[in-house]
C-alpha cells in the first residue's frame, strides 16, 4: 500500500510516518509534501493507493488540493485536528478521516478496512457532495448524503430514506422506491450523521425516518408500522417521544 | 362784616336752643294702649353717656341730654336709654324690645323699686337669650295698671384686655324699637319667609362641605402626603366659614350662639388661613418645589404670613374687641393679601404650563365670581329682582363659591393623580425596559466572554498542540517535549484563571501571548520569529485590559498573515507604547502577506467559512468601552513599502482616570 503525507506542519508528517512505521502494516510511504501547493503536480502523476491529507493549511487547504489535482486514482484519508463542519460533512459524503492526535488503532482501523476492498476511490461526486455541505449553515438539515457501497458510492436523497435496520457493522437502508442498500458503516454512525434530518433511533437496531411512520401499535410490546408495510420494534420511551413529536390528541 | 355778624348770629340762635332743648329734656311715659304697632325710641328717651365701665347706679349721677337721630355715637362709650312705660290696658302685656345689631344691650326694668335685667345682643351666648327665636328681641311684661322705669344700656362688648387703639368703631346703634307682640311675629315670620332660600342652600352647602371635609380626611387618613393635608385644610377653613355664616335662628345656628365671639371674631382668620392652606395646597399640587423653587419660595412665605396674621389678628380680636383693630386688620389683610393672591394666579396661569392649571384658574374664577356677585347682592346693588327661578340667586353666598373651589381642587387631584399614574406606569415600564436591556446586555457580555474563551481554547490550536507533543515525545526529544508541555499548561491555566475575570493586567496579557507566540513558533519549526517592546513608562502591573484582548490580533497575523506567507524572515513585532500620560498604543505588525491577499486565497477558496474571531473582538471592545471608563479603539493599517506587505493593527487604549474617580465615589 502506497501513500502519501501531506501536513502543514512537519512535526504531523513526521509523526505520522513514525506512526506508519511503527504500526507495520506494509505502508510505503511515496512521499510527504509540507508545502502543500508543490504537492498538486506529485499527486496527479503519481501511481498511489492513499492520500494522508491536513485540511486546514495556508494557501491551499486540503479540499482546494484535491479540487486543484482534478482526478483520483487514490482513496484519501483526511486528518485534522479539530474541525466540526469538516466531520458532519465527512459522515454525509463517506469519506474517511482521522483526528489529532492520531490514536495507533484508529489508523490501524483505516488502513485495514481500505486493504480488506482495495477498490475504494475517492470519487468527484463526493468531493462535491462534500463541499456543498461542508458550505451549509451549521444545523441545516442536509438533502444528499452519499453511501460507501462494493461498488462505489452511492448519492441519494436523505428525505428517501425511510428506515435503517443494522447488521452487526454493517447497515440496510430501505428506500421509499422499495430498494434496499448494505453500507459499510454502523448504525451508530448513520444516526450521527441523520439525526439532523429528524431521525429517531427507536431500537438497538433500528433507526426510522418519522415522515413514513404510518401506525403505532401498542399491543406485543409495541412496534410501528412504517409505510412500506414493515413492522419496527419500538421501545416505550422512544414511542412516547414520538407521540409527542408527532402530536397527539390528548384526553383532557 | 354782615356775613361774620349773620354767623354769629345764628350760632348764638343755635346755642340758646340748645341750652332751651337740655334744660327742658325728661323721658316720656309710652303707654301701652296706645302702641299701634312699634315705636321708635328716639324722641321718647334721655341719654346718658357714660364709660363703659360705669354701672347703673353711676348713670343716676350724670345729666341727661336727650337722644337725637343724628347723634354720632363712639365704641369707647355706654349709651344709656331711659323712659317710663306705663300699662294702661287691662291685661297684663308683653312688649318687645328690639336691640338693632348691636353688640350688647341690657335691659333693667324698675317697678317699684325693684329692678329685674335682661342682656341681649349678638354677644349674647343662647342660653342667656331672653327671647328663644334670636338674640335681637328682649320681652318686657307688665301687669295691667303698673308703670315701669326702663333704663337701657347699649354699648360694644368689652375683651380681657383694654383696646389698643382709641377707634370710635364700631358704633353703637340707638335705633331701638319698642314693639307688641304681633309686630314682633310678623316680623320673625318675614325675616324666615325672606330667608327660606337662602336658609334651605346654606344648609346643602354646609352639608356638602362637611361631606367633603370628611371624605378628604380619610383620603388624608389613608395617604399622608402634604398635598391631601393641605387640601383637607383649605376645606376644614372653608367649611369652618360656611357654618360660622350660619343665621343665628336655625338650630345651628343656636348651637354656635353658644359661642358667639367665634362668629365675630374668626370669620377673617379663617378666611385667610383657609387661604394660605390654599397656597400651600397649589404648590403642592402643582409641584412647584421642582419646577419653580423660587416662586415655591415665595408663595410659601406668603402663606405663612396669612397663617401668622389669622393667629395673631384673631387672638388680638378675642382679647380686646377692637374695633380699631379690626378696622386695620380687614383693610390691611384685604389689600396686600388679594394682591398678592391675584398677582400669584396671574403668574401661575402665565409660568406654569401644567395642565393643572386650568383647574386652579377655573376654581378662582368660579370663587371669585361668586364672590363678588354675593356682595354686589349684600350691598343691595345688585337686587333680588333680576334673579333666576328657585331662587337660586340666594347660592350667591361666599359660602357656595368656596364650595365650587373645593370641587374643581379635587377634580384637579384626581387628575393630578392620574397624571402620576401615567407617569408612574412610564417610568416603571422605563424601568422594566432598563432591566431587560441589562440582562440582554450582560448576556451578551457573558456570550461574548464565552466566544473569547473558546477561540482562545480553540480546539484546533489544542489538539495541534497535543499532537506537537506526541511528536517530541515519540520522537525521544525529551527536553523539548517537557518545555513545549509545561508552556502548554501554563497557558492553559493563565486562559482559564483569566476567563473568570473582567480585566487582567496588562502584564499577565503579555505573559500569556509570549506562551502562545512560544508555542506556535516551535510548532511551526520556528518559520517566524517575534519581538516584544515595551516602553519603560508603562506600569504594566497598573494597566488593565479585558482579558484575551490582543491574542486574537496575534493568532490572526500569525494564520492569515505569516503562515500564508512563503518569504523566508516572517516576523511580527508586538509594540506597547506610550503616546501620553492617559494614552497607551499597543501595535501588532507583520511582515506577512497582508489582508488584501488573504482575502483573495480566501476567495479562491471552494471551502470558505467567515471567521467570527474578529467579530468577537469587535464586541468585546463595544462592551468594554459602554462599561468602563477607559476607552479602546482600533486600526487596522495595511502596509505595502516596496512590495513589502504586511498588517499593523494599532489600538489605542484611552485610559480616563477621572471617570474612574467619578465612578469611584458614585
Amino acid at each position: 500500500m502506497k501513500a502519501i503525507l501531506i501536513d502543514d506542519e512537519t512535526y504531523a508528517t513526521e509523526l505520522l510516518a513514525i506512526k506508519l512505521r511503527k504500526l507495520n502494516l506494509g505502508v510505503e510511504i511515496l512521499a510527504t509534501f509540507n508545502q502543500p501547493e508543490l504537492a498538486v503536480p506529485y499527486l496527479q502523476q503519481t501511481e498511489f493507493d492513499v492520500l494522508f491529507l491536513d485540511i486546514e493549511m495556508p494557501r491551499l487547504n486540503g479540499f482546494d488540493l484535491l479540487n486543484a489535482v482534478g482526478k483520483f486514482g487514490f482513496d484519501v484519508i483526511f486528518t485534522t485536528a479539530y474541525d466540526k463542519y469538516a466531520i458532519r460533512a465527512f459522515r454525509f459524503s463517506a469519506l474517511n478521516y482521522l483526528l489529532k492526535p492520531i490514536q495507533e488503532d484508529e489508523l490501524r482501523d483505516a488502513i485495514g478496512q481500505w486493504q480488506q476492498k482495495r477498490i475504494r476511490q475517492l470519487q468527484a461526486p463526493q468531493l462535491a457532495l462534500f463541499t456543498e455541505q461542508y458550505r451549509a449553515p451549521a444545523n441545516a438539515p442536509l438533502a444528499r448524503m452519499a453511501l460507501p457501497t462494493h461498488e462505489g458510492h452511492e448519492i441519494i436523497e436523505i428525505a428517501d430514506i425511510v428506515r435503517c435496520a443494522a447488521d452487526a457493522s454493517y447497515t440496510h437502508f430501505f428506500m421509499q422506491n422499495g430498494t434496499t442498500m448494505l453500507i459499510c458503516r454502523t448504525l451508530k454512525e448513520v444516526e450521527q450523521a441523520l439525526e439532523h434530518s429528524g431521525f429517531v433511533r427507536v431500537h438497538h437496531s433500528h433507526l426510522i425516518n418519522p415522515a413514513f411512520l404510518r401506525r403505532i401499535i401498542k399491543q406485543e410490546g409495541g412496534y410501528l408500522l412504517m409505510a412500506d408495510g414493515a413492522q419496527v420494534p419500538v421501545t416505550k420511551p422512544k414511542r412516547d417521544y414520538l407521540l409527542e413529536q408527532i402530536g397527539n390528541i390528548e384526553r383532557r | 362784616m354782615r356775613t361774620v355778624l349773620l354767623i354769629i348770629g345764628v350760632l348764638g340762635l343755635l346755642l340758646a336752643v340748645g341750652i332751651r332743648a337740655s334744660a327742658s329734656v325728661t323721658p316720656d311715659t309710652l303707654r301701652v294702649g296706645q302702641l299701634q304697632h312699634s315705636v321708635s325710641l328716639i324722641n321718647h328717651v334721655v341719654l346718658y353717656i357714660t364709660s363703659r365701665a360705669a354701672t347703673r347706679a353711676d348713670v343716676q349721677t350724670l345729666p341727661v341730654k336727650p337722644l337725637r337721630p343724628n347723634l354720632i355715637t363712639d365704641a369707647r362709650y355706654a349709651y344709656w336709654l331711659h323712659f317710663f312705660l306705663r300699662n294702661d290696658t287691662d291685661t297684663a302685656q308683653t312688649l318687645y324690645l328690639s336691640g338693632d345689631e348691636n353688640q350688647l344691650v341690657t335691659l333693667y326694668k324698675t317697678i317699684r323699686g325693684q329692678t329685674d335685667s335682661l342682656r341681649f345682643g349678638a354677644r349674647v351666648p343662647t342660653h342667656d337669650w331672653p327671647a328663644h327665636e334670636n338674640e335681637k328681641y328682649a320681652p318686657v311684661t307688665l301687669d295691667s295698671g303698673q308703670t315701669a322705669s326702663i333704663l337701657i344700656r347699649v354699648a360694644n362688648a368689652q375683651g380681657l384686655l383694654p383696646t389698643i387703639t382709641q377707634s370710635p368703631l364700631p358704633r353703637p346703634l340707638l335705633g331701638l324699637e319698642l314693639m307688641n307682640g304681633t309686630t314682633r311675629t310678623a316680623r320673625l315670620l318675614k325675616a324666615w319667609q325672606d330667608n327660606a332660600a337662602g336658609l334651605q342652600n346654606r344648609s346643602w352647602v354646609e352639608g356638602a362641605l362637611i361631606f367633603f371635609l370628611f371624605f378628604v380626611l380619610f383620603i388624608f387618613a389613608r395617604y399622608p402626603r402634604w398635598l391631601y393635608g393641605y387640601y383637607t385644610l383649605y376645606v376644614l377653613a372653608g367649611c369652618t366659614y360656611a357654618l360660622l355664616k350660619t343665621r343665628s335662628y336655625t338650630p345651628m345656628g343656636h348651637w354656635l350662639g353658644q359661642i358667639p365671639w367665634a362668629q365675630a371674631h374668626l370669620l377673617d382668620p379663617v378666611i385667610w388661613a383657609g387661604w394660605g392652606a390654599y397656597l400651600f395646597f397649589l404648590i403642592e399640587l402643582l409641584m412647584l418645589n421642582k419646577s419653580h423653587p423660587l416662586a415655591a419660595r415665595r408663595i410659601r412665605w406668603f402663606a405663612r404670613m396669612a397663617v401668622a396674621y389669622s393667629v395673631v389678628f384673631a387672638t388680638l380680636m378675642l382679647l380686646t374687641n377692637d374695633g380699631g383693630v379690626l378696622q386695620i386688620g380687614f383693610w390691611l389683610s384685604r389689600s396686600v393679601f388679594v394682591t398678592a393672591h391675584v398677582v400669584i394666579l396671574v403668574w401661575t396661569v402665565w409660568a406654569v404650563p401644567s395642565p393643572l392649571t386650568r383647574y386652579v384658574l377655573l376654581g378662582n374664577v368660579l370663587l371669585t365670581t361668586v364672590g363678588v356677585v354675593a356682595s354686589l347682592m349684600q350691598g343691595e346693588v345688585l337686587t333680588d329682582d333680576y334673579f333666576l327661578i328657585a331662587e337660586l340667586h340666594n347660592l350667591m353666598m361666599l359660602s357656595f363659591g368656596i364650595l365650587l373651589e373645593i370641587v374643581v381642587f379635587a377634580l384637579a387631584l384626581a387628575y393630578r393623580i392620574r397624571l402620576l399614574d401615567a407617569e408612574r406606569v412610564t417610568s416603571q415600564q422605563a424601568y422594566i425596559d432598563e432591566l431587560e436591556q441589562r440582562t440582554t446586555y450582560e448576556k451578551r457580555i457573558a456570550e461574548v466572554e464565552m466566544l473569547a474563551l473558546r477561540s482562545q481554547m480553540n480546539p484546533h490550536f489544542l489538539f495541534n498542540s497535543l499532537n506537537t507533543i506526541e511528536y517530541f515525545v515519540l520522537k525521544g526529544d525529551e527536553e523539548k517535549a517537557t518545555r513545549y508541555l509545561s508552556n502548554f499548561s501554563r497557558l492553559l491555566r493563565l486562559t482559564l484563571n483569566h476567563s473568570n475575570e473582567n480585566t487582567v493586567r496588562l502584564s499577565e496579557e503579555i505573559t500569556g501571548l509570549k506562551l502562545y507566540l512560544d508555542l506556535e513558533a516551535t510548532r511551526f519549526g520556528d518559520e517566524f520569529q517575534y519581538v516584544i517592546e515595551a516602553d519603560a513608562r508603562i506600569d504594566q502591573n497598573e494597566v488593565m485590559l479585558p482579558p484575551l484582548l490582543l491574542q486574537p490580533f496575534v493568532e490572526n497575523a500569525i494564520w492569515h498573515g505569516l503562515r500564508q506567507s512563503q518569504r523566508p524572515d516572517k516576523r511580527l513585532w508586538i509594540r506597547l507604547l506610550m503616546r501620553d500620560d492617559n494614552t497607551l498604543r499597543f501595535e501588532i505588525e507583520d511582515n506577512g502577506i497582508g489582508r488584501q491577499q488573504a482575502a483573495d486565497l480566501k476567495s479562491r477558496s471552494a471551502t470558505q467559512r467567515k471567521s467570527y474571531g474578529m467579530d468577537i473582538t469587535r464586541q468585546r471592545m463595544e462592551l468594554f468601552n459602554r462599561n468602563y471608563p477607559s476607552q479602546i479603539s482600533i486600526d487596522l493599517i495595511d502596509l505595502d513599502t516596496n512590495g513589502q506587505t504586511g498588517t499593523l493593527i494599532r489600538m489605542t487604549y484611552q485610559l480616563n482616570s477621572e471617570l474612574v474617580n467619578e465612578r469611584m465615589s458614585e
